[in-house]
């Protein structure tokens, strides 16, 4: 027999969310605003530190200077790869990597001649028993001032950078999964009254607490499964011949 | 519940029951209540405003207006408040007339400044409102379609914006609130009539 239970969304709003936050700290309305602007950052603090989601990939072809700006929705950096096999293949940074330009008139180039979109050498042994290894597939480096990242010695024709983003929509409904509203109301409600002198400093201790648990139970819910886990162990394997 | 006329004839025959004396004039009777009112409703703490709902009035069908100076939106008060412990939630709720899809948030005008530019005022649509003198100030949010649909009020309104035969709740309590009209009506100086032409 088909379930015809019909259960609640996964999502809330985060105006629904702040105004959980308001009827469960007792307080009114008059603490909308600071508590939604509290939501946002919330929900960015979970999405930077505490969650998966959060990850946004886009494939981006570098400029003629060998450079990728941060998209518009860029929070913060996690990755630049290439696809390899299906996979993300990570690229290396190399912060020695010079992030100069020149001006041609008013045109942005790289001069060579002073080390700019020059590949960076590596040197690999060749011959049996030589140590070593290095990337073959591409070196960054992230200009965080001009908000864009540097590449080298990159051999597909397209990046796929993998960045960290808000959450948060600008002229749309913000959903907010179900199992974030806990923290983001422990949240909420901290921040508000952490640095209120006015309020008892046993109080605010006692919020700090409640806060670090949904931390803990954010933390649960993210950890790796068993399979992942599982895989670990098994990659530590090694093969034995089959005894018959 | 009483309505008004009857609490202020109440009053005034606890302090004068000949009814002819001009320091307890059913107007004078009604400030003093009106004052006491005031200060229950000041003193109640943030937390509880809520249960101040009660006391409170509502006005249908009120007009939300354009000020072409300010380019801002608002609504002429229909009767006095009374300034609450946050001045904005003196009017308690805002909505369409017969339902509750809309939303609007007491604000304080320092809020507009602060929050202006941030990514709350970027993202949030809910109409933040202040109150100043006479009227409803709805910030940038309030849109030409929700000013034309009207809005419905809920106002702290003061004891005198209640009509004669309107039933009126007294905040605090009916005997203390009584208690504390009565001594206060009755430490006026009396008019000494007697002596009072040379």
């Amino acid at each position: 027999m088909p379930n015809t239970q019909i259960y609640t969304d996964g999502y809330q709003t985060l105006k629904e969310v702040v105004k959980k936050a308001l009827a469960q700290g007792r307080k009114p309305r008059s603490y909308y605003k600071p508590f939604f602007e509290l939501a946002i950052d919330g929900y960015r603090e979970i999405r930077l530190h505490h969650a998966q989601e959060g990850k946004s990939s886009q494939k981006l072809i570098p400029s003629s200077l060998d450079v990728i700006d941060f998209p518009p929705d860029f929070e913060d950096f996690i990755g630049a790869y290439i696809p390899l096999d299906g996979q993300l293949h990570p690229l290396t940074r190399k912060d020695s990597i010079i992030t100069t330009t020149s001006l041609s008139g008013v045109i942005e180039v790289l001069d060579a001649t002073k080390g700019e979109g020059v590949d960076v050498s590596n040197p690999i042994g060749v011959g049996p028993y030589v140590k070593g290894g290095v990337n073959l597939e591409g070196y960054y480096t992230v200009e965080w001032d001009k908000r864009r990242i540097h590449f080298r010695n990159i051999t597909a024709p397209e990046i796929i950078l993998v960045y960290r983003t808000s959450g948060t929509m600008i002229g749309g409904q913000t959903f907010v999964p179900n199992r974030y509203i806990p923290f983001l109301i422990a949240y909420i409600i901290y921040e508000y009254f952490k640095f209120d002198d006015k309020y008892p400093q046993s109080r605010r201790q006692e919020l700090l607490s409640q806060y670090q648990t949904e931390v803990i139970k954010l933390a649960d819910l993210e950890s790796p499964s068993l399979e992942e886990y599982m895989d670990a162990i098994r990659s530590t394997y090694y093969a034995t011949p089959r005894r018959y | 519940m009483a309505t008004k006329i009857e609490i202020i004839d109440y009053v005034r025959g606890i302090v004068d029951p000949s009814g002819v004396n001009p320091r307890f004039h059913p107007r004078i009777v009604e400030s003093a209540i009106e004052k006491i009112c005031n200060q229950v409703a000041r003193n109640i703490p943030e937390e509880l405003l809520d249960s101040y709902d009660f006391y409170c009035k509502e006005y249908t069908n009120q007009t939300v207006t354009k000020d072409t100076v300010t380019n801002r939106f608002y609504t002429l008060l229909p009767a006095p408040v009374i300034p609450l412990s946050i001045v904005s939630e003196s009017v308690r709720h805002i909505n369409s007339n017969q339902g509750t899809d809309l939303d609007f948030v007491p604000m304080r005008e320092t809020d507009w400044e602060i929050y202006d530019g941030l990514f709350s005022d970027d993202t949030d649509t809910t109409i933040g409102y202040i109150v100043r003198y006479n009227r409803i100030l709805y910030d940038k949010r309030m849109t030409q379609a929700v000013a034309n649909g009207k809005v419905r009020l809920v106002l702290a309104v003061t004891f005198s914006a209640f009509d004669d035969e309107e039933h009126v709740a007294l905040p605090g309590g009916d005997y203390d609130m009584m208690n504390a009209v009565v001594s206060q009506l009755l430490t006026s100086q009396p008019l000494n009539l007697k002596n009072d032409v040379k």
